[in-house]
């Protein structure tokens, strides 16, 4: 483990210690498991930690692109 | 000696990457945690990141970008008078086709660069002959 210091701003610090405590886990593991949540997989590019980053639903986006960019032809 | 580009990237593998509600979803999924050398155009970086505004808002257009500039080994060509007299001829040799500028600009760095497959579920890109993934 490598030791650093974290500066947080007093309404984050409180959040993320109420969470923390309705955890169970101290304010140090909650912010190591933020930062593994926000990290690729190992192994993996830096750019698959956005895959499937969004969820609209429609299983025919990347197919109606033009009419969410250019409009519906009336 | 740069690497020759294999694949062609659209706007749609990119949404179908990054949309899992896509049905292309798994497969782009896939391809994209292990690209071989691609290449875009600058209009489809504009388009996506019109998506995102349009379906979304301002801070997932700028994440769309953020992920383009974290992958890897994508070279992105960019959009000048040059490519505007290639990309129109295109156009007008598919009049009778809704193509859009950035559809024929894909076509038109397909053949510059002869590239031989192209990661798209529109069928546009495939007009040329090159196949699509899908």
């Amino acid at each position: 483990m490598i030791r650093t210091q974290v500066s947080l701003d007093e309404h984050e610090y409180a959040v993320a210690k109420t969470e923390a405590q309705s955890l169970g886990i101290s304010v140090a593991e909650f912010v190591r498991r933020a930062i593994r949540e926000a990290l690729p997989p190992r192994g993996e590019g830096r750019w698959m930690k956005f895959a499937g980053f969004v969820e609209t639903g429609n299983s025919r986006s990347s197919q109606t692109i033009d009419e969410i960019v250019y409009g519906q032809k009336d | 000696m740069a690497k020759k580009t294999e694949c062609y990237v659209d706007t749609s593998a990119f949404i179908a990457f990054l949309d899992r509600s896509d049905s292309f979803h798994a497969l782009f999924r896939r391809l994209f945690s292990a690209p071989p050398s691609l290449s875009t155009s600058s209009l489809v970086v504009a388009e996506g990141h019109g998506w995102f505004l349009r379906r979304y808002d301002r801070n997932r257009a700028i994440q769309f970008l953020a992920f383009i500039n974290a992958l890897q080994g994508l070279t992105i060509r960019g959009f000048d008078a040059s490519e505007l007299a290639k990309t129109g001829r295109i156009v007008k040799k598919f009049a009778d086709q809704n193509l859009t500028l950035t559809d024929a600009h894909g076509l038109a760095i397909m053949r510059d660069l002869q590239i031989g497959c192209c990661w798209s579920t529109d069928r546009h890109l495939g007009m040329d002959g090159v196949p699509l993934v899908i």
